[in-house]
């Protein structure tokens, strides 16, 4: 797996332009499913049919970055976010372009250098400006340091997840499933969860499960919420796109028992996933999530740990063997 | 066709349709559109639907082109005992330009005009006003003319200047209703719908609804877009420039833009701007998203002052917008 997420973490997809790892994802896919098709937005869609209720294991291909909105004559580049990324976290990051080109961040001289800074301070620094045009897309450059527990890099948002579906689909290869499976590698969530809206009109799911990242709590000062690195896989109850179906949650407790795995419970007060979309899309689906645990996010030192990426994939393969009924 | 896209955007500009209020545009959009079309509905919002080159029944066309009827203007809240008519905005207005402007009120378009205090009298005049704290001025007998939830719009009227340049109220978006009703008077190359939506100001409401039934694989949506080539604004945040083309897409608060149609675009050959900021939204992030979803995206003209009692485009761009949206269009069959 840690192979696996090297190479999606390597790969250039920030949202609306997830074409290089959604390539990646359907080769390492396409052996182990009984179909693999994208929609109009990009959404990839991977089937293991089977009966039983249809549920959808939803992770998202895009990660966050930013977008050239002005190349000046001076050579320096504005830029806007695109997905939830914020002008301090960028300050004097090294970013990469689809090409491969990189450009330096920086920031004008602030007149209040106590006042936060904005976008419009930024700029920047490309090693070839006849080589960028306004549109074009750049992402945190990309370097996943891994060690016996802790990895680190930019999107393990959500190519972690996309890393434990894979994984998942591979340990049931051979297993009959209770369920009508669809893995959804969706595209746009970090923009406003978009290919989630209309994979879920598509998919029209019983259950519906994120398979995301959720904020670790345990650093200085942070937000008082429960979830820890390395205390095991997060069952979502809620965040601020979805309040979870109880049934689902208590499912995937259930799940981790007979895994025999350890599992945390999440509730997030921030942000939203996939599971919001598809609570929501069409006549409505039983909605939840599993979630990687993760420090430092939408920031070019991501951190989660191997540990509650194995039992991500313990849970989902109990789940997928007994799945609720609603 | 291309030599009736300025008189339709006068026609259209100078009636009133603030969002919820579009009957009248829809009716004189209808009276262009009626003999040109195969088939067309009203949907349950009022969006106007129209299928030319096939029909709701048969199979959909591959493209769907949008322009929104409805305008920012105002509403009528309350009418006080003095005789002043209190007022909400409808949709995004800059509250800094309303003290003092004209307006049209409610069905007659009765005059009014949003009273302001003489400069002398105003301790801070840098701060946007509170339209709640705004009132129009209707004369003495307002009450036994006018009715809370009468709508109003700025009382301007379309009208050419200097070397082709047109300023007109609601050209965001009559600019996109002109540019669309022009287009559906061509041979066109390939079945088409097309939807007058209505909402868009307020959330871009009708879109999706209307684009529900009529699953394509591409839509545009036609707007006037924002242009600040002001003097003292830095290159860099002037999003377009006037004279400098139409105005295309690649990311706002609510599309990122298919590469398909941008490449599209590209291909045509017709010179257009990149928008360049990534504020702002349009129908074409419902579009896309409506259904099982398509590849979508944006074609504007640039618009000085939008928003605002005076718009101002440029006829160049207009007519430029018509020529990349039927190439487009041409080129999807090539």
């Amino acid at each position: 797996m840690i192979e696996l997420l090297h190479r999606l973490c390597g790969t250039f997809a920030p949202s609306g332009r997830e074409e290089a790892v959604r390539r990646l994802v359907a080769a390492e896919v396409e052996p182990l499913c009984d179909d693999v098709r994208s929609d109009a937005l990009g959404n990839l869609f991977a089937r293991r049919r089977g009966s039983g209720p249809r549920v959808v294991l939803a992770a998202h291909l895009d990660q966050v970055g930013v977008i050239v909105t002005h190349v000046g004559a001076d050579g320096f580049c504005r830029i806007a976010p695109v997905g939830g990324v914020s002008p301090s976290v960028l300050l004097g990051q090294r970013l990469v372009f689809a090409s491969g080109l990189t450009a330096a961040v920086a920031a004008e001289r602030r007149e209040d250098p106590r006042q936060p800074l904005r976008f419009d301070q930024l700029y920047l620094d490309p090693q070839d400006v006849a080589a960028v045009r306004v549109g074009d897309m750049a992402v945190f450059a990309s370097g996943l340091s891994v060690g016996a527990e802790r990895v680190i890099g930019p999107a393990l948002d959500d190519r972690a997840g996309v890393a434990v579906l894979i994984e998942t689909l591979r340990t049931l290869a051979a297993a009959p499933l209770a369920c009508d499976l669809c893995c959804l590698f969706s595209v746009q969530e970090e923009v406003g969860l978009r290919g989630a809206r209309t994979a879920g009109f598509q998919i029209e799911a019983d259950v519906a499960l994120a398979v995301d990242v959720t904020l670790a709590a345990d650093t200085p000062r942070a937000t008082p919420l429960n979830v820890r690195l390395g205390a095991g896989a997060a069952v979502k109850l809620a965040d601020r796109s979805v309040l979870c179906h109880p049934v689902v949650g208590d499912a995937l407790q259930a799940a981790a028992g007979r895994a025999r795995v350890d599992f945390q419970l999440e509730v997030l007060d921030t942000g939203g996933t996939d599971a919001g979309a598809l609570q929501l899309a069409g006549v409505g689906a039983a909605a939840g999530g599993l979630s990687i645990p993760l420090r430092h996010v939408h920031t070019a030192a991501e951190m989660i740990d191997r540990r509650d990426l194995r039992a991500c994939v313990a849970v989902l393969g109990q789940f997928l063997l007994a799945p609720p009924r609603v | 066709m291309r030599t009736e896209v300025t008189r339709l955007l006068r026609l259209f500009a100078d009636l009133p349709g603030v969002s919820g209020d579009e009957e009248r545009v829809r009716e004189a959009v209808w009276e262009e559109v009626r003999d040109r079309v195969d088939a067309a509905r009203v949907d349950a919002l009022g969006s106007l639907i129209c299928w030319k080159g096939c029909r709701p029944e048969g199979p959909p066309p591959r493209v769907l082109l949008d322009a929104h009827l409805d305008e920012v203007g105002f509403v009528v809240t309350r009418i006080d005992a003095d005789g002043y008519a209190r007022f909400a905005p409808v949709g995004g207005i800059d509250a800094r330009l309303l003290p003092g402007t004209a307006l049209r009120i409610g069905r007659e378009g009765l005059p009014g005009v949003i009273g302001s205090r003489p400069i002398h009298l105003d301790k801070d005049v840098s701060k946007a006003p509170d339209p709640r704290r705004l009132a129009i001025d209707a004369g003495p007998d307002a009450e036994r003319r006018l009715r809370p939830g009468d709508f109003a719009v700025f009382a301007t009227t379309c009208e050419p200047f200097g070397q082709g340049l047109w300023k007109g109220k609601a050209l965001d978006d009559r600019a996109g209703c002109a540019l669309l009703a022009a287009l559906l008077g061509e041979d066109l190359p390939l079945p088409v719908c097309a939807t007058f939506s209505v909402q868009e100001e307020v959330g871009s409401r009708g879109a999706g609804p209307a684009a529900f039934s009529v699953p394509t694989e591409f839509a545009l949506a036609l707007e006037g877009t924002t242009c600040a080539d002001l003097p003292g604004v830095e290159a860099d945040a002037e999003a377009t420039q006037l004279r400098g083309g139409p105005v295309v897409t690649v990311m706002d608060g609510t599309l990122i833009a298919a590469p398909e149609v941008l490449r599209a675009l590209e291909a045509t050959g017709v010179p257009f701007q990149w928008k360049r900021t990534t504020a702002g939204g349009t129908d074409a992030g419902r579009l896309q998203l409506a259904g099982a979803g398509r590849a979508a995206g944006v074609v504007a003209v640039p618009c000085r002052y939008i928003h605002g009692p005076a718009a101002v485009l440029a006829e160049s761009d207009l007519l430029a917008a018509y020529d990349l949206v039927l190439a487009f269009l041409k080129g999807l069959v090539a």
